[in-house]
């Protein structure tokens, strides 16, 4: 009994798969320069030097006033990435959520009583739950700390609207604000200022979720090495679809029964398959050696790194289709990797960039992957929050392959 | 007799290039059918639109009764096709390449395993099946180029060129593997140059040139239309006029100063001939015989010689 057409895929697509594997210099480039890269940029940014915010909350502030606004920047100030739940993007769920309650301000300043709540998502991680918690007391205590330091100096000015007699304190800032006109901006102004100090009390920044000492550069150069050699290999893989045709091999399985759509998934086939083993690679070695944290969602950060090696094996294919000469291939694939990885973050943060050079970002595959990446990486976050990500990247590898598909010829 | 391959007023041009003009024929089950032209004919264009590569831009093909333009795809399971350029993959060893061609038809498992081995005992290359095709040398390449084609079992083998720039000792064997296919009932389109092959292996030959076919038949027939005549070519210092009275009642092919062609009926009218001729006096060159056969025919009907 004779296989169908899928059968004639899989060959294709192993056959592909193992010449690649039995190539030195793939091994070379698939598994040693990555791992160079992340030693050396790792180590260049050097141990926990927190530039890249180490965890994610989301913070929904139902209150109008200024002091919640504070507390915000407080919890930026504690190295993590805060996020307006009305900024999230549709379909992200959020993992951990302070609510901040109406009236915060006021009843702050007026010294009544405010209730915040920590809402966790379930199965969320516990120790990042336990490190958001204290976060959020320091920043806290920084601010309540802050407003006693400003009624104190109040009281000293004599203010009417705050005093002691006795052994009571009458008043509240919250009545001085209400003093007068211009009052409120006056006691608003006191606080902002007094809040930008540096701190007296010093707080050592810990990863969520992780009690463990881990250099932060490594965090960071994972991701991006892991991205931008998945994008490498994929764009090099083109140009043997260009020396099989010169060499008269596409020509000759152009004769047998597989047509051109089972060639080109066929080769995209093959192509995944490689990234796939170089994405685990990358992954276990990250894991594993470097002791980096991988979030919350294995699952999820592999599916958005497959979804990339197909964006970028279609590319590959619409380049072997286009060029005619390995060497062109091979050229266009390490400027179109080098800009694509510049461009789409893997070398720095995007949070470093200006505002046009990010919407650059998010036009490109690598921008999209980068940004899943910290999602399910640094903010802990789930699948979901990455799907838009991966439906793009879907995209991106449909375009391309249906271009590589109608270019693509047997013959020199 | 069962026609596998009919094939009417194929054309197919590249820009201006004609490279097949109108072409037709017919091949049996179990017959081996030559295509005999020089460069640029239009052999491997014609090859590649018999194996669905190249769409033709009039005609059609039919094979085993299906028609190209809509059952291309079952049309190439049952063909095997050995393109002219060797094109393996030469990191892989021959028999990784013989599984890899055998299992784009469709083959998989013991099958695949046991066809591959026939293949490779087909071309006695069984002992160096383990090496990478790289380390071959060119005949060892050609066998295995051939027998790619040959690992599903195909009931029609187009072979394109497959003598190409080996020494006569390895074309020997492939002519005779292509006879025993032939033998076992393939139905064989096998396309050279060299006009022993055409010769020695094919029961009917077309002479194609320029995208055209000249001729067809079989060897006994192409003999035939030249009349079954000697053919002489003779050279030298002499104009047209002077050599005309010579010629008597031999039939004159072509004459011009400094090369005359005549065709003579047997070999004492040729020995008359030339005895005449250089009786005469005239400056002679060189002088060329040539019995009845392809080579004769060729000249006779493309009006150039055939060289290797
Ligand atoms: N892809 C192509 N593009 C342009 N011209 C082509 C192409 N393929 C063939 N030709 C032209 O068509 C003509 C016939 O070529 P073809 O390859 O069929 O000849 P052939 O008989 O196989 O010759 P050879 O013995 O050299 O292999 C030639 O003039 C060739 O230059
Ligand atoms: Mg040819």
């Amino acid at each position: 009994m004779r296989r169908g057409r899928a059968w004639t895929i899989w060959k294709i697509a192993a056959c592909d798969f193992r010449l690649t594997m039995r190539e030195k210099s793939t091994v070379l480039w698939i598994f040693l320069m990555p791992l160079a890269f992340i030693t050396f940029f790792g180590l260049s940014f050097g141990g926990g030097s927190g530039r890249t915010p180490l965890a994610a909350l989301t913070v929904e502030n139902n209150d109008g006033g200024f002091l919640s606004a504070d507390l915000v920047s407080l919890l930026e100030g504690e190295n993590y990435f805060v996020q307006m739940s009305d900024t999230l993007p549709d379909g992200a769920d959020p993992v951990r959520t302070l609510v901040i309650p109406e009236g915060f301000t006021d009843g702050v300043l007026g010294r009544g009583k405010v209730e915040l709540a920590l809402l966790r998502e379930k199965g969320s991680n516990e120790n990042a739950g336990r490190a958001a918690s204290a976060a959020i007391f320091r920043s806290l205590a920084r601010l309540v700390s802050g407003l006693v330091e400003i009624e104190e100096g109040l009281i000293r000015e004599g203010s009417e609207s705050i005093a002691i007699r006795g052994d009571t304190l009458y008043g509240s800032l919250l009545l001085v604000s209400q003093g007068g006109p211009g009052m409120a901006a006056v006691v608003e102004q006191r606080i902002d200022t007094m809040l930008v100090r540096p701190s007296n009390v010093t707080v050592r920044p810990e990863r969520a979720g992780r009690s463990m000492e881990t250099p932060g550069g490594f965090q960071s150069s994972v991701p991006g090495s892991l991205v931008m050699f998945v994008l490498m290999t994929m764009l090099f893989s083109g140009a043997a679809i260009t020396a099989e045709r010169q060499s008269g091999l596409l020509k000759r399985i152009g004769m047998s029964p597989a047509g051109k759509g089972d060639v080109v998934a066929g080769k995209l086939l093959g192509r995944i398959l490689i990234g796939a083993v170089q994405i685990i690679f990358l992954l276990a070695v990250g894991r594993l050696f470097f002791r980096i944290s991988l979030g919350n969602d294995i699952d999820g950060l592999f599916l958005l790194m497959l979804a990339f090696a197909f964006a970028m094996g279609s590319l590959s294919i619409l380049f072997g289709s286009l060029l005619s000469d390995p060497d062109q291939v091979t050229t266009i694939g390490v400027i179109t990797a080098m800009a694509m990885s510049a461009l789409g973050g893997c070398w720095w943060p995007l949070e470093m960039v200006s505002a046009p050079m990010r919407v650059v970002a998010y036009c490109l595959p690598t921008g999209w992957t980068i940004n899943g990446i910290h999602r399910l990486m640094s903010f802990g976050m789930g699948t979901a929050a990455v799907l838009p990500h991966i439906a793009v990247l879907t995209l991106f590898g449909l375009v391309f392959l249906a271009a590589g598909a109608k270019r693509l010829k047997w013959d020199v | 007799m069962t026609e596998m391959i009919v094939v009417k007023e194929l054309s197919r041009s590249f820009g201006e290039i004609r490279a097949v003009r109108g072409i037709g024929f017919t091949v049996a089950r179990g017959e081996i059918f030559g295509f005999l032209g020089p460069n640029g004919a239009g052999k491997t264009t014609t090859i590649s639109m018999l194996s669905g590569l190249l769409r033709p831009d009039s005609g059609s093909i039919t094979i085993d009764g299906m028609d190209m333009a809509s059952h291309g795809r079952d049309i190439r399971r049952i063909m095997g096709i050995i393109p002219q350029e060797i094109a393996l993959y030469e990191e892989l060893s021959g028999r990784d390449n013989l599984l890899f061609w055998g299992g784009l038809y469709g083959l998989a498992g013991g099958e695949l395993r046991d066809s591959v081995d026939r293949a490779l005992e087909l071309v006695e290359l069984i002992d160096r099946a383990k090496d990478p095709v790289r380390t071959y040398s060119g005949g060892m390449k050609r066998r295995i180029n051939l027998c790619a084609g040959l690992v599903h079992d195909p009931k029609i083998i187009l072979l394109d060129e497959p003598t190409l720039g080996i020494d006569p000792q390895a074309r020997i064997r492939i002519l005779d593997v292509v006879k025993g296919l032939a033998d076992r009932g393939k139905t064989i389109i096998y396309t050279t140059h060299y006009l022993e092959e055409a010769e020695h292996i094919c029961d009917r030959i077309a002479i194609i040139d320029e995208g055209t076919i000249y001729a067809s038949g079989t060897l006994a027939e192409l003999v035939e239309l030249v009349g079954g005549k000697i053919m002489v070519t003779v050279s030298g210092g002499f104009g047209a006029g002077d050599v005309r009275e010579l010629v008597g009642d031999a039939e004159i092919d072509h004459i011009e100063n400094g090369e005359l062609r005549v065709k003579l009926l047997d070999r004492d009218s040729t020995g008359r001939f030339l005895g005449g001729l250089f009786s005469t006096g005239l400056h002679v060159d060189g002088v060329a015989i040539r019995e009845p056969s392809l080579e004769s025919v060729f000249l006779q009907v493309t009006g150039r010689e055939l060289r290797d």
